[in-house]
């Protein structure tokens, strides 16, 4: 099989399903009086990540998957603030490659519980730590409003503390991903090309169809 | 080795997130209940919602995000508070959990405040980052 027509069809397949889960499930709790951005980010987008890394083994994957859920949550025609949301979920993929950049720090080889709970609440409180405040800056830019550094600087204390539910969530999430049995990220990535590319397909026109419907 | 150090760093530096994420939870917290009231300060003036409605009539914009919302023109707002020239001011808007967005009149002009989320600004030109709820003071710059 075609490795990089492989990892394209992951990428396409997993970023619209967290496309989808950010348009649904997402609006769904900004709907309740939940903290929808720390669900998100550290059980949804951390747990997809994290997930398909195992799976993949593929640095720049996530990056890709998050370009894409935020580009679809940007095209979602109802919602919240899809410029921000769109913004802060391609931002918590790039953080995502940056913290676990290094070839030496795989998530499969995170073998004591502290590493796997400490690496997940690292990674879930700077992806929605810096998520935040990057949407915060960019927003503006890319609206044409005002960019004012000082009411910026002033929400740091807010994305401190929404970050802080994010890294128990995805330090939570890390250590369930890894008790999941070790053959089962390879059962799913060594289907045969037969399968594998028409339901990568067929899922992710799914996932876009139900965006547009939502 | 250094395996064994970054098996010992890791834990703390998560640990010591969290902990900052905590401080950072009780400061916001703090300050919400603190400045948590019914009224907005405009210009130094207290006024409330209701006070608008009687004098002023509603109107209805579209807002960034396309969707139709109905609340009193900000020009409005602006003028029962004494705001003298608003085109030649700047706008910070103010929540009772310290988020603020400093504003141009080009884009206050078309806003509307309105009742909802304990009385929030809505701006037909700028996105919902800026539509600052639970209003509780217009700084005129």
């Amino acid at each position: 099989m075609n490795k990089n027509l492989h990892l394209i069809a992951g990428i396409v397949l997993f970023g619209s399903i967290w496309g989808l889960l950010e348009c649904a499930l997402g609006d769904a709790l900004h709907s309740t009086s939940l903290p929808a951005g720390s669900i998100m980010t550290g059980l949804v987008g951390f747990g997809l990540m994290a997930a398909t890394r195992v799976m993949y083994r593929q640095p720049g994957m996530q990056l890709g998957m998050g370009a894409l859920a935020g580009a679809l949550k940007y095209m979602h025609p109802v919602g919240g603030c899809m410029l921000c949301s769109a913004i802060a979920i391609a931002v918590e993929g790039a953080i995502f490659e940056i913290i676990w950049r290094s070839p030496r720090l795989r998530i499969d080889r995170l073998d004591s519980m502290s590493m796997r709970i400490g690496m997940g609440v690292i990674s879930g409180y700077t992806m929605y730590g810096v998520g935040y405040m990057a949407t915060q800056m960019l927003t503006p830019v890319v609206a044409g409003g005002p960019l004012i550094l000082a009411d910026v600087a002033a929400l740091l204390p807010r994305a401190l503390s929404h970050a802080t539910l994010a890294g128990l969530l995805a330090g939570a999430t890390l250590p369930a991903l890894l008790a999941l049995p070790a053959n089962l990220s390879e059962r799913i990535t060594s289907v045969r090309k037969e399968v594998y590319y028409p339901v990568a397909s067929a899922v992710s026109v799914l996932c876009w169809i139900g965006i547009l419907l939502l | 080795m250094k395996h064994a150090a970054t098996r010992r760093i890791i834990p703390l530096i998560a640990a010591g997130l969290l902990l900052l994420g905590t401080a950072a939870t009780i400061y916001v917290q703090s300050f919400q209940q603190q400045e948590t009231t019914d009224s907005i300060t405009v210009n130094g003036m207290d006024i409330t919602y209701a006070e608008l409605t009687d004098i002023y009539p509603e109107k209805t914009i579209t807002g960034y995000d396309d969707e139709r919302y109905t609340g009193i023109a900000m020009a409005d707002v602006l003028t029962h508070a004494g705001v003298m020239e608003p085109s030649t001011h700047d706008y910070t808007f103010a929540g009772a959990d310290g988020y603020s967005k400093q504003v141009e009149w080009k884009h206050v002009q078309d806003s509307v405040l309105t009742d909802m989320d304990g009385k929030r600004i809505i701006f037909s030109e700028l996105p919902k980052q800026f539509w600052v709820a639970d209003l509780i003071e217009i700084q005129v710059g």
